[in-house]
Parts: structure tokens; sequence; C-alpha cells
């Protein structure tokens, strides 16, 4: 598997390293999705204790603890609950959960994007450095997960997104797609992430 | 740690540990590779003087045939660039080297060394287990947060409330004999070793009975108080569920953490709502489970399992508005041996409450308490709370604010006495006219002093209490012994005394009227 120790410490660190980041990303993604919540009006996220940036708060056993660990370098935490009838007067449903949704991804650019600061101020003072390689990874970890997350399949935020810009018919069929829709999503996955596969492989 | 806090923490942590973790990486240096480094060429004589002079040792022959060395401060390798010469074989033969055993590098032994195999298992041993502790804690965390199954059902909701109850009994108004008679409860508590040595059986349950608001509970906080132990609180409704066996399971655990911080006091709230009569009304699977509850609660109260094998002193006290319709087993000596009942505040204990509830607030120079614990007969503690805090709130009100010291007069007390009393619905007063059922309470607007004369001649003199339709109490004359007269033997009622001769003779005009006789 590993040609000798040296090449098994630095994919063990490299791996840790990345489950970290993975881990600090998706509890970022996740609070954007409550606080975006939180700012339109829906308190149910908060009241589930998921306005909060504590990872423990948001982790997914399987889907941010074992599979990254496996080293598949990809994960996801537990859904953040919307309720968008609670959402204020005068946001609509079909906004609001726009909103909502894209704050997600939205979230992992911003952070892409100030880790990518934190990169070049780094690797300007120490090329190769242990900060930077984390900054690094932090970028590609982000522009990942948001690319992924957008992409418009049922039960990723991509999906809501575009189901509040549809047209009203077209949005309620797409909605109701549910189960199949699903499935399908989960082939284009598969698909994707083996055409794409280097996007989703930070530091791998 | 507050959240905020505890989240930054982590985050911090993770970072260090990856950047550590990148570091680690990192620092560790590569293998040494196998493929041949540069050798640098030297004629066949000068190898042969450096070799003689002992500047390059360890020799090998690469594949060319060609002879090839380290220099000994670290340097090389350096390689003959001619086939072994005579010169060099000689130089070799001074020095006493020899060819080193074939092999890439001499180095390469040791990055081979140890075997990568067992190395990638043992990896894989720690990361398996440090995943099956993190699911196992992260269920236990889950159920931590959830509403709990059925184990967690099981446990008690008795909370100790107090580690140590502040409460005293100079906290508590009025009932001076049931302090005397707790004070030996409070004995025991403080000693119970010692006691049990002088041959005292030591009480194990104290049923306090009496209407709501007369300071049962209170009354159990501050035995534990005065006894310097930790009181649980449990209320018995809490042991009323769905399911059957889940309430008997409490006791017992309820049972059981009282005793592990034994000696303590076990106070079980609003007994009556298990401690019923077994067997009366319809049979139902509702009933089996406050039965077998019940049962339970009986076994645990019994000594056989009080005193098995070291567990500490217990005792349970109760409190229940209802004693008569408890079951006759919990009632017997051995369980709640010692009944006390809790009635309504008398003058003293009224007099008492109304001082423990404007301590610490400015009294007016009208206000004479013992006028007012006159006027609240048949208030109970509660009411008497009530009306304190209702009067203090008008007078901060009347003050401005309560930035300013409040002035309790008279009239926030009397405001305050309404006002405690009007939380009586009309309902609740149609209940008490039903209860008292004879007829209606008459009770005098004022303090009346009054000349009562009997059938037989007797004369009562004392100030008017109450009646009703058939009973006239007075409350003793000079402190002496409050008397309760029969109307039906009533011939006369005068009124004497220092209230005002109007009021009196409103009063007296109704007295015949009520009393019934001419």
């Amino acid at each position: 598997m590993f040609d000798d120790e040296a090449a098994f410490i630095r994919w063990t660190t490299g791996r840790f390293a990345l489950w970290v980041v993975l881990a600090l990303s998706l509890t970022v993604h996740e609070w954007a999705h409550a606080a975006e919540a939180r700012r339109l009006g829906d308190t149910t996220a908060e009241g589930a204790g998921r306005l909060s940036l504590n990872p423990l708060d948001h982790l997914d056993p399987l889907g941010t603890v074992i599979m990254p660990f496996l080293g598949i370098p990809f994960g996801w935490a537990r859904p953040v609950p919307i309720e968008p009838l609670r959402f204020a007067a005068g946001v609509s449903m079909r906004w609001g959960l726009l909103r909502a949704a894209a704050a997600g991804p939205v979230s992992n650019l911003v952070l892409a994007g100030l880790a990518g600061l934190v990169w070049l101020v780094a690797d300007g003072i120490g090329p190769g450095s242990p900060v930077a390689q984390l900054a690094s990874t932090f970028v590609q970890v982000n522009v990942g997960l948001a690319v992924f997350n957008l992409l418009p399949v049922p039960p990723l935020d991509g999906s809501r997104v575009v189901a509040g810009l549809l047209p009203e018919p077209w949005a309620g069929r797409y909605a109701r797609l549910g189960t199949l829709g699903s499935i399908i999503g989960i082939f284009v996955i598969a698909l994707l992430l083996l055409s794409f596969g280097e996007l989703l492989r930070p530091g791998g | 740690m507050s959240p905020r806090l505890r989240t930054a923490s982590i985050w911090v942590a993770l970072l260090l540990m990856a950047v550590l973790a990148l570091f680690v990486g990192m620092s560790t240096p590569d293998a040494p590779q196998s493929a041949p480094m540069a050798a640098q060429e030297l004629g066949p004589d000068q190898m042969a003087e450096q070799i003689r002079i002992g500047e390059i040792g360890v020799l090998a022959i690469d594949v060319d045939g060609a002879l090839v060395g380290w220099g000994v401060d670290g340097g090389g390798p350096y390689r003959a660039s001619a086939p072994l010469t005579p010169g060099l074989l000689r130089a070799m033969g001074e020095r006493g080297q020899h060819l080193a055993p074939l092999g890439p590098d001499p180095g390469a032994d040791e990055a081979t060394g140890g075997d990568p195999l067992g190395v990638v298992m043992a990896a894989l041993l720690i990361v398996l287990v440090a995943l099956v502790a993190l699911v196992v804690w992260l269920r236990a965390r889950k159920q931590q947060a959830g509403a709990g199954g059925i184990m967690e059902m099981r446990k008690t909701t008795a909370r100790a409330l107090e580690e140590r109850s502040r409460l005293r009994f100079a906290d508590v108004g009025g009932a001076e004999p049931i302090k005397d008679r707790l004070a030996d409860v409070i004995a025991c508590l403080k000693d119970p070793e010692g006691w049990a040595k002088a041959g005292v059986r030591l009480p194990r349950g104290v049923l306090l009975e009496g209407p709501p608001g007369c300071g049962k509970t209170m009354m159990a906080r501050a035995v534990a108080g005065e006894a310097g132990v930790p009181v649980f609180v449990l209320s018995a409704s809490e042991l009323v569920e769905m399911f059957v066996g889940v309430g008997a399971s409490r006791v017992r655990d309820t049972f059981e953490q009282a005793r592990k911080a034994a000696p303590a006091v076990l106070f079980i709230d609003e007994l009556d709502a298990i401690g019923r009569r077994r067997g009366a009304g319809a049979t139902s699977s509702a009933h089996d489970e406050r039965e077998q509850t019940l049962n339970q609660l009986l076994v645990c109260l019994d000594g056989a399992e009080a005193h098995k094998g070291k567990q500490g002193f217990l005792v349970v006290m109760a409190a229940t508005n209802r004693a008569d319709i408890l079951d006759p087993a919990l009632l017997r000596p051995g369980r709640f041996d010692v009944k006390l009942r809790l009635g309504l505040p008398d003058l003293a204990g009224r007099r008492q409450i109304l001082a423990l509830h404007t301590r610490g607030r400015t009294l007016g120079g009208d206000v004479d308490l013992d006028a007012q614990a006159e006027q609240t007969e048949g208030m109970s503690g509660a009411e008497l709370e009530l009306m304190c805090v209702e009067a203090t709130l008008r007078a901060v009100r009347r003050a401005g604010g309560p930035a300013q010291t409040p002035l309790l007069g008279a009239a926030d007390l009397a405001a305050g006495r309404l006002a405690a009393r009007s939380t009586l619905t009309d309902f609740d007063v149609l209940d008490a006219v039903l209860i008292e059922s004879q007829g209606q309470l008459a009770r005098p607007a004022a303090p009346l002093q009054v000349r009562l004369t009997l059938a037989d001649g007797a004369e009562h003199r004392g100030r008017l209490l109450w009646m009703d339709s058939a009973w006239i109490k007075l409350e003793g004359a000079e402190g002496g012994p409050a008397v309760l007269l029969p109307k039906a033997q009533l011939r006369g009622a005068v009124a004497e005394g220092r209230v005002g001769a109007a009021d009196a003779e409103a009063t007296l005009r109704q007295l015949p009227r009520a009393v019934g006789v001419g």
C-alpha cells in the first residue's frame, strides 16, 4: 500500500488535515443555512441548536466522521431543518427557501476566498509551510463543496435554488420528483464523481 | 464553559492539530533513494591515495566492475574511473579494507527496516478502535440529547433540590406544635446511630396533612435544613405513567438515589396521586399501574429494605390534602407512623407569618401586625404571603418605582388582603359555601367584643371570631382558650369593648337574625 513509512505518515497526516478542513467547512455550511433561515425569520434550526459553529452540533457519524476517516475525501453533515412557513412576513416561501439553501454553498465560497487570502500570505512567507498547505486544502475543499452542493439534484442545495428560480408550475413538478429525483440524482452524482473526481479530491 | 468559548476552542484545537499533522508529514525525511547517486569520478591512482590515507572507506564494486567508496567524512560516493588496479588493491590491503556485502548502498537497510505490513495493520487497528469509540460516544450523546429511551424513562425524576436546604424552622411561620414534634425527627437525622443505639426506633415516615398553602413542602425542606441533610423532592404525580412498571421502578430508583445521600429527607408531594385506597372503584389498567407503584412504595417504606446492609437512614416525608382517601396500608405504624396535621395558621401563626413576609420592609406607623393577624382569620400561609407581596407591590408603585424605599402602610396591607382573597373565583366561593353546608360563615367586619348569655345563664365574653348556622366562636378573653358556643342555647348578645358604636350596633342587629333566635 505504501512504499515506506514516510509515505504512510504523510498520507495519514494529510488525511487528518483534510478531515479537519472538511469537518469545519461542513460546519460553516450548515451554520450558514441556519443563520440565513434565522435572518428570514425561521427559528426552527436555532431551536434545534443548529445555529452554532460547533462541529459537534452538526456532524453526522457516517458522513463527517467515518467516510473521511476511511480515506474517502468527501462527506456530509446532518441537514439543518428549515420551515418555510415560519419565514417572516414579506419573505415568500420560494424566495426564502432559495436564499436559505444558497447560503450554504455561498458560505463555502466565502470561506474559500478567505482561505485563498491566507494561502497567498502564508505561501509568500514560507512556501509550502503547513499553514499554507492547510489554507490551500481549505480552498480546494470549499470550492469542491460549493460546486458539488450547487448541483441541481434533489437532495442537494442546488435543487432548492433551481426550484426557487423555475417558474411556478415547473418548480412544483421539479419538487415532486422526490424519490425518483434522488435516485436519478445519485446516478448523476456517481457519474460526476467519476468525471470531476479531481475537483473533489483535494490534497489526494 | 460557555458554548461560544467551547466552539472557539474546538476550532483552534482542530486547526492546530491539522497544522501540526501537516508539519509532521512535511518534516518526515524521504527514504533514501535506491537509485545510484552520481558518483564523483576519481583517477585510480588518486583513489588509491585517498584509500591509503584513510579518507575513503566502505568499498563496493558497482555493476560496471568499478570500485566505489564513501568518504569517511560522509562525502562521496567516489568512483574509480578504471577497473580494479593493483595499486587500488594494495591500498585496500594496507588499510585492511574489504569489499562491503553486495547491496545498493550501505544506508538502504535502515530505510526498508521494519515490516511495512505490520505498520499498516497497526495503523488500521488504531483507526478502527478510534472509530468504534467515536460511534459509541456519538450514540451516547444522541441518547442524552434525545427524548431518552425506555431505560431513561425508568430513572427517577426526583431532583436533589439543594445539597443542603437553607430553610430553617424560623422561616416557617406558626405551627409550633408540629415543629416540636418534628424536632425528634431532626435529632434522629443528625445522629441516627446514636439514637438507634439508645434503643429508639427511628421514625421512617412523616405524613403531613392539611389544606393547600399551609406550608407542608416548606416544613419538609425546613426539617432537612435544620438537620443539615439533603432533601429530595418528588411529586407523586410523576410516578403515574402510561406504562405499567415505570412508576414502580421510579420509586425504587428514587429510594436508591436518596439512600446514597443518606441521612437524607425524601419528600413526596401530593401523595394521594398514588396513595389512593387500593381496590376502590372500577378495575382498569390505569389502576394496575397505580397499585403496582403503591405496592413498590410500601415495600420501599418498609424496614426490610430500609436497613438492608449499610444503607443509611432516610426519613420519608409526604404531603397530602386528602388523608382520608389514603390506603390504610400507608398509614400503619412503621410506614408513615408520624401523622401531622398542618391546618390553617392560628392567630399567633398568622402574626409570625406576616412578620416573616414583611421582614426587611419598612412598615408604616399605622400598621399593627397583631391587628392584621386578627383580620386574616381563615387565610392560609400562602394567602398571607400573597397578601404581603401585593401590599408591597402597591407600596412600591405608590413610592414611584423600585428605587425608592417603599413604606408599607395599613391601607396597602388591606388592599393586599383583598387581592389575595379575590383570587378566589365565584366558583371557589360557591364551593366553600357548599362545603360549609350548614350555612354561611359570618365574620364581623371589625374586631367586636361581645358578651353572650346562654340558656343556662352562663356568660361568655370575648371577641367574636365567626359564626355559622350552628356555632359561634369566641376568642377567650385575656388569652384564655377559644370557646365554641352552640347557637341554639344563645339567649342574649351584647356588644361591648373598643369598637365604634355604630359598627357594633350594625353587627348586633344582624346577630339575632343569623342566630335565628328571637
